[in-house]
């Protein structure tokens, strides 16, 4: 993810050129943006159409509440739970047949799906479960519009400080040594998620 | 035990304390806030920002 920063965005010489960056990264964001409101809209609609109103608004919440506490176990690394995901990268190729522009905006796409490439937080399970059971299409668009704006939020105060590739790589060097938190404060984030969902759904019984 | 294996243990031991403690914390926080009934569409559309800000950190 954060190498994308190098290579869509840089352009050949590796210099970095701000209005060339500003633009590819105006691309990436409407990529991420449309292909995650359209995502989450599809999923809301499929929730509607295939879950009645008391699953919906009653058993889906407990599910969800429960799923939610498993997950957070997971991030914990506490317990095991599935864990579905391609492991795929955006195709690198699409850099040298496409314009850097419609490059920006296809791998936006891809990130924005979600699933398309490797899940890097069990979040997005429950956040795609939430997208199908709240029963509103424009619930499901802000749900997924939210993951699609937070994976290129970090991106643009990154990208515009890294003004060649050794400070795009020192950059990501930096990144990872602070994953180990991601996943804890995931872990806390759907913790906080289950006993709310839990709460409800025992007000609601 | 030997030191270095007793000193492993012991700081294990405080990391999981530590956890335990403030997932308490923060079951309790919740608990009141779903009492309070913040939407619930908000405590997703959080969530979704924090996994799309976690997803910078994939491969």
């Amino acid at each position: 993810m954060v190498g994308i920063m190098g290579s869509a965005v840089y352009g050949q010489n590796g210099k970095s050129e701000k209005g060339h960056w500003l633009l590819t990264m105006s691309f990436y964001t409407s990529g991420s943006l449309c292909a995650s409101i359209i995502l989450g809209s599809a999923l809301a609609l499929a929730g509607n159409i295939l879950l009645s109103k008391t699953v919906q608004e009653v058993w889906a919440m407990l599910l969800l509440g429960i799923l939610s506490l498993g997950y957070a176990l997971h991030e914990a690394h506490i317990l095991r739970m599935p864990y579905p995901q391609r492991k795929c990268q955006v195709p690198a190729r699409w850099r040298f047949q496409f314009h850097p522009y419609m490059t920006a905006f296809l791998f936006g796409t891809l990130l924005g799906l979600g699933f398309v490439t490797f899940v890097s937080v069990a979040s997005l399970y429950i956040i795609t479960l939430a997208s199908i059971i709240q029963g509103s299409l424009l619930g499901g668009a802000l749900i997924m519009g939210a993951f699609g704006l937070g994976r290129i939020i970090l991106l643009w105060p990154l990208g515009y400080r890294a003004k060649t590739f050794e400070m795009v790589e020192q950059t990501a060097l930096g990144l990872y040594s602070i994953k180990p938190y991601v996943h804890r404060v995931n872990a806390l984030a759907l913790t906080f998620c289950s006993v709310y969902l839990i709460t409800i759904w025992l007000s609601n019984v | 035990m030997n030191q270095g294996k007793f000193e492993k243990f012991r700081k294990g031991f405080q990391f999981a304390e530590y956890q335990w403690d403030f997932f308490i914390l923060l079951a309790g926080g919740s608990g009141y806030l779903a009492a309070s009934r913040i939407p619930i569409l908000t405590v997703f559309i959080v969530l979704a920002l924090l996994a799309g800000i976690s997803s910078t950190w994939s491969p």
